[in-house]
């Protein structure tokens, strides 16, 4: 990572922070400029002249200049050589600085000695504060490094975000080991639970220096406020700031963090260089009016953002150009997010360390206990863009962005050579935008289905379901009550002889019954020996008061023998129902009719009062699992629709 | 609404079964004219409906 070596190296017997070692030299005069120089942690092996920048190394008694380094570049960072505070209980002091150059411009860190022996860095990069601790060097090789990559570190599983190379630019104060004035290449990785680690490859191929820690914020690093620095020299300077091209007043929000800007006006794209903007190129205008202005302020979730860019990007599917847009949104205290805006449909985009999210390429990705299912893989250009940007942004810049979804939110990662970025997304209605932002016109409706827009059939179809379940059981409970409760009173049964030939006019009056209650009344005939015939049966009830109730049943009874086997059809029971009949003394008529039986047939016929049906337990069910099959099959296909626009599902 | 049409299966089945009505019952209604008792007690008519073959 730094300048290398030698970093968790405890000192014995220290008790006070930055304890001299008794046998190299502690002070002594800079061999260019003869200011006094003094070392006051045991671990240091350089010191950098405070009068002349001259790189002190010392060797046993002697002071000897290694080198000269420029002058520190003027930073946004609170801290200083010899700032007091306290970590997790433990007092530690700044008594190293190194500035490097990376791609996206100064970071700064600093080397750390602990009361307790320990000696971190904390470095500064985008706003973050990393506070590590040098684990020694492991046997790895670079070119297994790439963003993305996944591998495992001290039994952790960590996620390489960033490769990034960088240049020394100066340093400050006493340091473990002399500089590395040429590119270095460190790989940065995140693994759950906030672990953060630097394989710091150096100069070479293998063999990193690993640096492991967490994130902290700067309330944790316990220093008194009134002690930090107030430098903020780009803010100062860049707030106000004009495009050099139109003139325009940029208004810039975040000029601290400030990489490119690209007027609102005139579309020039300007890179913040030190305290001035560089011209770099012109932007075409956008197609189509911003939705959301820049500077608007709007609140989602908790945190009150800020626009201060917009891009269009895109990606081309089978030939076909898909645009979206996407607002840099910042907050000073959460740093920056993303609101992307795609046919309507809106995700707010909150970046997470790659760590924390664990990915099974193309199929799926977990964080936080949930699992969201591979959606889409694009390649992702950046098209056009409007407003301030913290990293160097341009118009053609491509990223593989995958999408994971799990619906209403999501998991995307953009990936490039150099890092990847993983985000988690929560989808929004454009009315909830438009009321965060309190915009004045309303957004445009959505068309299509979002990757992560919830299934509005979802919780209708839960809510649904549950209550179809209720009404099953409660209507499988309610028959077997009723049933089990129901008299099924046989109140009339008698055999009839079915003589062959049938006797002219036969007819057959049954003597009086009593059918006890009112309720249904349930007729069943019976002939056990019908083969191959067919005897219809007219019935009658006619009660005291000559009221008849009057049923014809047909039955038939047909069996053989087929190349295919046997076969029957008919039965030779038949039932039928009669509805809700009166309580009191009815008498039966019977009227068979048959013409071709081979001998007598008996006819039992059975009359039962009060027989509760199962059909109608089984309409209900039936009609029941009909809405459940309609609410299935409507939020079914609602993710139908949101599939079809998947690309890495085989449509068939 | 499947809360307000499962409710109301519930309530037509609950009818059907306590009633004893049959919505899909094929019988007939008619009144008997000529109602006489024979002489072991039997009812005897005539009249009413007659189907079948």
């Amino acid at each position: 990572m730094h300048a290398k070596g030698g970093g968790s190296r405890r000192e014995e017997g220290t008790a006070e922070i930055g304890v001299e070692r008794p046998q190299v030299v502690q002070e002594g005069g800079c061999p260019s400029c003869g200011a006094p120089v003094q070392f006051t942690v045991g671990t240091a092996r350089i010191k950098v002249c405070e009068f002349c920048q001259t790189v002190v190394a010392r060797q046993g008694e002697e002071l000897y200049a290694t080198g000269k380094l420029s002058a520190l570049a003027e930073t946004a960072t609170p801290f200083s050589i010899g700032l007091e505070g306290r970590h997790d209980g433990v007092r530690f002091r700044f008594v190293g600085h190194l500035q490097k150059d990376y791609d996206d411009g100064v970071w700064d860190e600093w080397y750390l000695a602990f009361e307790d022996g320990r000696f971190g860095w904390l470095s500064e990069s985008e706003g973050s504060l990393h506070l590590m601790f040098s684990r020694g060097q492991h046997p790895l090789e670079r070119r297994h490094f790439r963003p993305g990559h996944e591998t495992r570190y001290a039994g952790r599983r960590v996620v390489v975000e960033e490769i990034r190379q960088a240049q020394l630019i100066s340093a400050e104060g006493e340091l473990p080991e002399d500089l590395q004035r040429e590119m270095t290449i460190a790989a940065d990785a995140t693994g759950p639970g906030g672990v953060f680690l630097t394989f710091d490859f150096g100069t070479g191929e293998d063999a990193p220096e690993v640096f492991m820690g967490r994130r902290v914020e700067l309330k944790d690093l316990g220093i008194p406020p009134d002690a930090l620095r107030d430098a903020k020299p780009k803010k100062v300077r860049l707030q106000g700031a004009r495009c050099t091209q139109c003139n325009g007043t940029l208004d810039l929000k975040a000029p601290d963090r400030l990489k490119r800007v690209a007027c609102p006006y005139c579309g020039a794209l300007l890179e913040a260089r030190g305290e001035r903007l560089a011209f770099l190129n012109g932007l075409p205008q956008p197609d189509h009016p911003l939705r959301i202005p820049l500077h608007s302020k709007g609140r989602l979730g908790d945190v009150t953002w800020t626009v201060i860019g917009w891009m269009q990007r895109s990606c081309t599917v089978d030939g076909i150009r898909y645009p979206w847009d996407e607002y840099l949104l910042w907050s000073p205290n959460e740093g920056f997010s993303f609101l992307m805006d795609s046919n309507g449909h809106w995700t707010h985009l909150l970046p997470v360390p790659a760590g924390e999210v664990r990915v099974h390429v193309e199929s799926a990705a977990y964080y936080q206990g949930r699992r969201y299912k591979a959606f889409q893989h694009v390649e992702a250009i950046t098209e056009n863009v409007r407003g301030e940007f913290y990293w160097r942004v341009r118009a053609g810049e491509k990223a593989e962005a995958t999408e994971y979804i799990a619906p209403p939110y999501s998991i995307n990662a953009d990936a490039n050579a150099r890092e990847v970025t993983y985000t988690h997304g929560t989808y929004y209605a454009p009315e909830d935008i438009a009321r965060a932002f309190r915009l004045k016109t309303a957004l445009p409706e959505p068309t299509g289905v979002a990757p992560s827009q919830p299934n509005p059939h979802h919780a209708g179809m839960v809510r649904d379901l549950r209550w179809i379940m209720v009404y099953a059981v409660a209507a499988i409970f309610l028959f077997v009550f009723i049933s089990a409760n129901a008299a099924r009173q046989t109140v009339y049964e008698q055999e009839y002889s079915l003589r062959v030939p049938p006797p002219p006019g036969q007819t057959y009056f049954s003597q009086p019954f009593e059918i006890p209650r009112s309720g249904n009344v349930q007729i069943r005939f019976q002939i056990r020996d019908l083969q191959n015939e067919w005897v219809g049966v007219q019935l009658d009830l006619v009660d005291a008061q000559g009221d008849v109730r009057s049923v014809y049943k047909e039955m038939t009874y047909y069996s053989g023998h087929s190349t295919d086997g046997s076969w029957s059809e008919g039965s030779r029971t038949y039932t039928t129902h009669l509805s809700r009949m009166q309580p009191g003394t009815y008498s039966l008529r019977l009227v068979p009719y048959y013409d071709r039986l081979t001998t007598t047939r008996t006819l039992r016929v059975t009359v039962v009062s009060d027989v509760p049906r199962p059909l109608y337990l089984v309409l209900v069910l039936l009609a029941l699992g009909a809405m459940a099959a309609y609410t299935i099959m409507r939020r079914a296909s609602f993710e139908t629709g949101r599939w079809y626009e998947s690309n890495l599902v085989d449509h068939g | 609404m499947i809360r307000w049409i499962g409710g109301a299966l519930l309530l037509g089945a609950l009818g059907l079964w306590t009633t004893g009505y049959e919505p899909f019952a094929r019988d007939d209604k008619a009144k008997v004219a000529g109602l006489k008792r024979g002489p072991d007690g039997r009812m005897i008519w005539v009249g009413g409906l007659h189907g079948g073959k």
